[in-house]
């Protein structure tokens, strides 16, 4: 296919994610959408591998699959302890650090 | 097998991780934290062999590209960096009790992320390190679980953290895209074929992404709300490791990709980072006028900080970039020393307050001494070293000349002004005398090690502001190195 149109794919995607972490009030939402941003990366990797015929963009988006998993294991940790004290998962009860 | 010689720093770091988690299941708190100091000191000493600056205990490694990694003396000055900060902060968390085994574990895993971006040669190694840094960090701000501060800070840490780490992976796609490799020590060559053309507007979004990403790593003025927050809700030795050491890597992230991997594009970027160095070193110490907060004006500081460092971006030559690690250096030593003494005198019953500081020298005389001699290093009083690495660094930009000495001007006008706040405080120790009530005066065990590692600090603001010729003889040396690499 077409480079452009998947780029212009992963393009929606990386707005998607931005647009999913600075509107949404739940948490795990926040963190779904973080993810979303991370894998337009990934995808990105993978079209340009297929683009450059080299094989070195496919292995990075292995590592940075494993990589995002990991991320998004700590982001649930923090969710349930955040959960724990404030219990709430909105968002707008973090405002006890400002200024 | 000689072969794997080169990383033994690494693994040391790596098996001392392990070994805290292993310490931490027996319950023996001062065994994790002691021979994890031990391994990193270790580590330490065989680096200071390889760059040269005692004999060595280990041979040489070929120094130069092994496939994943580059090996270089710019790398060892840096993980010589990290040891130390990572050094000072477990030296302090050993007098406090809410520290277990984990604690060491967690912080010798951000070490090894660390150390592994230091040496990193390729895209993956790079985000892998700081990924594992990061990670590793996200934890620690909130390792006091019951403190709702803590975890306030630790989430917002971990939504700023993972964007900007998906901005840097994008960006570093699309330099893939463009140049069709992932090495970034092939990069600065292939960057240099004529088959790339110059003026690939692909490439600038490229940059502008990686920019986007790091920026929010170092704390740069549009992408800096998180620090302070960051910093004043973590545990003060967590602010110490992450004002000092992680922004440390971001700023080494950056000095690999700008300035060696895609360095034939760096005059056309000189602007753009001249901008954002006047713009965050302004915000950052216009800011931090207005703190009520000790750990908040320090994160403030901290980011004017990253402003002057940004200036050796822009400028670009050995005598600038050298000034730029030197400040690097500097900052990361005075910053961690600062957070240290903010936590030792918690534990005398001082608040966080900027007022809870008044008085202080009646009553600890030595840490407010200390603490004196590391704000006034930051505001950059001579003889100490915050002079020092200011000077190296701004009379590189006026070296360079041109619109570069507006740089310089706007880094002395700034210094002046930041003068104000740390002096504040200076004052507050040493003049006013204490409002009734507010020092308990708890009565606790002495904080040794914590004296030690703040000891050793001053010992080296003071000794390399006494005496810098040779340190600045060595970051000349490092940058003119550096330059000939790439």
């Amino acid at each position: 296919m077409n480079e452009v149109v998947l780029l212009s794919l992963s393009g929606i995607l990386l707005g998607l994610g931005l647009y999913g972490v600075l509107t949404k009030k739940n948490i795990i939402l926040t963190i779904a959408s973080i993810e979303i941003m991370i894998n337009s990366a990934i995808f990105n990797f993978i079209i340009f591998s297929s683009y450059n015929n080299n094989p070195a963009g496919d292995v990075v988006a292995l590592f940075f699959i494993a990589l995002a998993a990991s991320e998004v294991a700590v982001g649930l940790a923090l969710a349930l302890m955040m959960f724990r004290i404030k219990k709430t998962l909105n968002i707008d009860v973090m405002n006890s650090l400002r200024w | 097998m000689t072969a794997y010689l080169v990383y033994t720093p690494e693994i040391l770091i790596m098996i001392s991780a392990l070994l805290a988690l292993l310490f931490d299941v027996l319950d023996s708190k001062k065994l994790a934290g002691g021979i994890a100091i031990i391994l990193n000191l270790v580590a330490l000493v065989i680096i200071l062999g390889w760059s040269g600056i005692t004999g060595s205990i280990l041979s040489l490694p070929q120094s130069g590209g092994h496939g994943l990694f580059y090996f270089s003396l710019f790398g060892y000055m840096f993980q010589i960096i990290f040891i130390i900060v990572t050094v000072s902060v477990e030296l302090t968390t050993l007098d406090f009790s809410e520290y277990n085994g984990i604690f060491y574990a967690l912080i010798e895993f951000a070490l090894t992320g660390m150390m592994i971006v230091a040496i990193s040669g390729d895209m993956v190694i790079l985000i892998l390190g700081l990924e594992l840094a990061g990670i590793s960090t996200y934890i620690l701000t909130g390792y006091i679980r019951k403190s709702e501060l803590s975890v306030e800070a630790a989430m917002k840490y971990y939504i700023i953290g993972s964007i900007s780490s998906s901005l840097t992976i994008f960006g570093l796609s699309i330099l893939y895209g463009v140049t069709g490799t992932t090495s970034l020590w092939l990069l600065n060559l292939h960057a240099g074929y004529s088959y790339i053309p110059k003026n690939n507007p692909l490439l600038y979004l490229g940059f502008s992404f990686i920019i986007a990403g790091l920026g929010f790593k170092i704390a740069m003025a549009p992408f800096h709300m998180w620090a302070p927050d960051v910093y004043q809700g973590a545990p003060s030795p967590v602010s110490a490791f992450l004002a000092a050491g992680s922004k440390t890597m971001g700023f080494m992230a950056m000095f690999i990709i700008f300035l060696s991997a895609i360095f034939y594009f760096a005059p056309n970027l000189s602007l753009l980072f001249g901008f954002f160095a006047i713009l965050t070193m302004t915000t950052g110490n216009i800011l931090a006028i207005k703190q009520r907060n000790i750990k908040r004006m320090l994160a403030y500081s901290s980011i004017a900080n990253a402003g002057y460092i940004l200036i050796a971006f822009s400028v670009d030559t050995p005598l600038a970039v050298a000034g730029g690690m030197f400040q690097i250096f500097s900052h990361a030593i005075m910053k961690v020393g600062a957070f240290i003494v903010v936590a030792v005198v918690s534990v005398f019953g001082v608040g966080e307050s900027i007022t809870d500081y008044k008085g202080l020298a009646k009553e600890h005389s030595l840490l407010a001494l200390s603490f004196a001699i590391m704000l006034l290093s930051l505001a950059g009083v001579p003889p100490l070293m915050g002079f020092m690495s200011k000077f190296v660094l701004f009379s590189g930009a006026v070296q360079a000349g041109g619109w570069y000495i507006l740089l310089a001007i706007a880094g002395v006008l700034n210094s002046a002004l930041s003068l104000y706040y740390y002096a504040r405080i200076v004052k507050y120790m040493y003049i006013d005398n204490p409002e009734p009530g507010k020092h308990k005066n708890k009565k606790i065990s002495m904080p040794i090690y914590s004296y030690i590692s703040i000891f050793v600090l001053v010992v080296i603001i003071v000794a390399v502001g006494i005496y810098p010729s040779p340190i600045i003889g060595y970051f000349i040396h490092i940058a003119s190195q550096y330059m000939v690499w790439r």
